[in-house]
């Protein structure tokens, strides 16, 4: 700025930047209305979030000890004494099985759409795609019920059991993993790809040791987002697996069934009895607890792939 | 020197058309073995998209279709028979932007030998070693063979791409506007690798800087809006341009 009144000064020929000093006021009030328009904007947003776990610990902080974790729910109505290792489990199962089908799919669909396919065939599944993300998860219910539970669909026949409920979360969690892999590898710059294939790579080999590579972040999110999506779940697990107090006993039919922290809170706070409505908030914090474990864990997979694929 | 004067490349009555858009017309040229051509041109007139018809990089281009023939050592790239990936094997690339790939410095060199099935460490380990001295820069990477190749600076990572290009052993190099992000130093450096080079490959460079493809050049061609205009030994093609069009180009009058 004083370099330009300088040269303003000193030489007669240039035009004399005209500075319009009203202007520069009102652009630096917009930049404050839009600051705070950010701000507010956050807090509002954030506000249940802090809400949520404050309440959740304000009430269910008594619960939170190591045996609330590590026992299973006993007494009359079921809970009033124990814990809820039952839902822990039955959550580790679930998020098991629904991987075990969505992140193969997931992966693999995202990276046709994004590498082989054809452009209009892509762009009506990726339509296809957007639109199972907005399934209401009570018709997944529906659809894993008459797939997995029962007989008529493909045979499965897996009654109300893990194996039928986790299936069905996987259709859940398949599109989101589709959705973050295709946009995780259509934002890895073109050079790498056309770099490898002009080597003489084949598509694979491009996609397996330099593309995968540099996705990985979003890969994970799209993995971290399906399961935290999955696990705040009930509507689906209503149709397939419902709820076990206990342990699974067998690996289909009533046996298979497992606990839920999600339907567990559910089932909680609509038992009237105060110990269960506490117990359901103290639920809850382990759940966002377990949430976040689980985000430090994948990051940490996702740290150690990247290393040990390099 | 016979050699010189073998033709290893030669392009007959190419023509490519993207969707209804004719990019290339009926172009003829050829190319020398151990010669470097460099292909000119105002920018959008098709000399990359030339040099991507040369070792079949169209062809994952949706929409593309190609008429006319490549003959590469007297055989027609686009034969149904030829093997796309023996074919890349046999032409290294270099583009534009340095694009290693994010893996170390060695991985990027090794990556052209992985990728066919060559899996003897030692054979690796010498040859990576070899291609990073041809490319001029073992010297200033050795100690850091294992760093990301994104701590290299711009003009090493274009000549970590030459060193991962040569890899494979090809006996063709194309190069796109390989100097294009450098700054002059670091062009220069590649440019005296270029005219090394001549000794073991056929290169052919696209570019538009005048002044630095008459520095290395042995045969040139002016391309304007998909057309060939003119191509001759480099002598004739910057002193006594046959067309007034190339005149006009290497005088900088586009």
């Amino acid at each position: 700025m004083t370099e330009l009144a300088n040269i303003e000064k000193n030489d007669g020929s240039m035009p004399v930047f005209p500075v319009d000093r009203g202007y520069i006021k009102r652009k630096k009030f917009y930049n404050n209305i839009a600051v705070f328009f950010a701000v507010t904007a956050f807090v509002i947003g954030s506000f249940p979030v802090f809400h949520i776990i404050y309440e959740a610990v304000a009430v269910g902080h008594k619960y939170l000890n190591w045996r609330f974790i590590s026992t299973l729910p006993t007494g009359f109505p079921i809970g009033a004494s124990g814990g809820i290792l039952n839902a822990i489990t039955g959550d580790v199962y679930l998020i098991i099985i629904a991987s075990i089908l969505a992140v193969p799919i997931g992966i693999g669909t995202g990276l046709y759409l994004s590498l082989f396919g054809k452009k209009r065939t892509n762009s009506v599944l990726r339509l296809l795609n957007e639109l199972m993300i907005g399934i209401p998860s009570v018709v997944w219910g529906i659809v894993g019920f008459y797939v997995f539970s029962t007989n008529a669909g493909l045979g499965f026949h897996f009654g109300f059991s893990a194996l039928a409920g986790g299936f069905t979360l996987g259709f859940i969690m398949t599109p989101i993993i589709t959705l973050l892999t295709e946009q995780a590898v259509s934002q890895i710059p073109a050079g790498y790809i056309e770099g490898a294939l002009a080597m003489g790579a084949t598509k694979w080999q491009a996609t397996k040791s330099v593309i995968i590579k540099a996705a990985l972040g979003g890969i994970f999110t799209g993995i971290l987002l399906g399961i935290m999506n999955i696990v705040g779940q009930t509507a689906p697990l209503l149709f397939t697996n419902y709820y076990n107090t206990g342990m699974p006993t067998g690996v289909t039919g009533p046996g298979g069934a497992v606990g839920d922290m999600a339907m567990l809170i559910f089932i909680y706070i609509h038992e009237p009895s105060r110990i269960l409505h506490i117990k359901a908030e103290a639920a809850s914090v382990v759940l966002l607890l377990f949430i976040f474990v689980l985000d430090l864990g994948l990051r940490l997979i996702s740290y150690l792939t990247k290393r040990f694929l390099s | 020197m016979a050699e010189q004067n073998e033709i290893k490349a030669e392009v007959k009555n190419l023509n490519f058309y993207y969707g209804n858009y004719h990019l290339l017309k009926d172009i003829n040229l050829y190319f020398k073995k151990n010669s470097v051509c460099t292909l000119l041109g105002p920018s959008g007139c098709g000399k990359s998209t030339f040099l991507r018809t040369l070792n079949r990089m169209n062809d994952y281009t949706e929409g593309a279709k190609l008429t006319g023939e490549v003959l590469i050592d007297g055989k027609n790239i686009y034969k149904k028979s030829v093997d796309v990936v023996e074919l890349r094997r046999n032409i290294g690339m270099v583009f534009q932007n340095p694009n290693p790939f994010p893996k170390s410095v060695f991985d990027n060199v090794a990556f052209g030998l992985k990728i066919h099935g060559i899996k003897n460490r030692e054979f690796i380990t010498e040859r990576v070693e070899k291609c990073l001295k041809y490319a001029g820069l073992y010297d200033e990477v050795k100690d850091n063979l294992h760093k990301p190749a994104f701590s290299l600076s711009g003009g090493q990572q274009q000549r970590l791409c030459i060193a991962r290009a040569i890899a494979t052993n090809p006996s063709i190099l194309l190069m796109d506007e390989p100097t294009a992000y450098l700054d002059p130093a670091s062009a220069s450096i590649i440019l005296d690798l270029i005219t090394t080079f001549k000794k073991y490959y056929t290169i052919i460079i696209v570019s538009h800087n005048i002044q630095q493809a008459g520095r290395i050049s042995d045969y040139s061609g002016f391309f304007l809006d998909g057309e060939l205009i003119e191509f001759d030994e480099a002598g004739n093609f910057f002193t006594r341009p046959k067309d007034k069009r190339t005149e006009n180009f290497i005088t900088s009058r586009y």
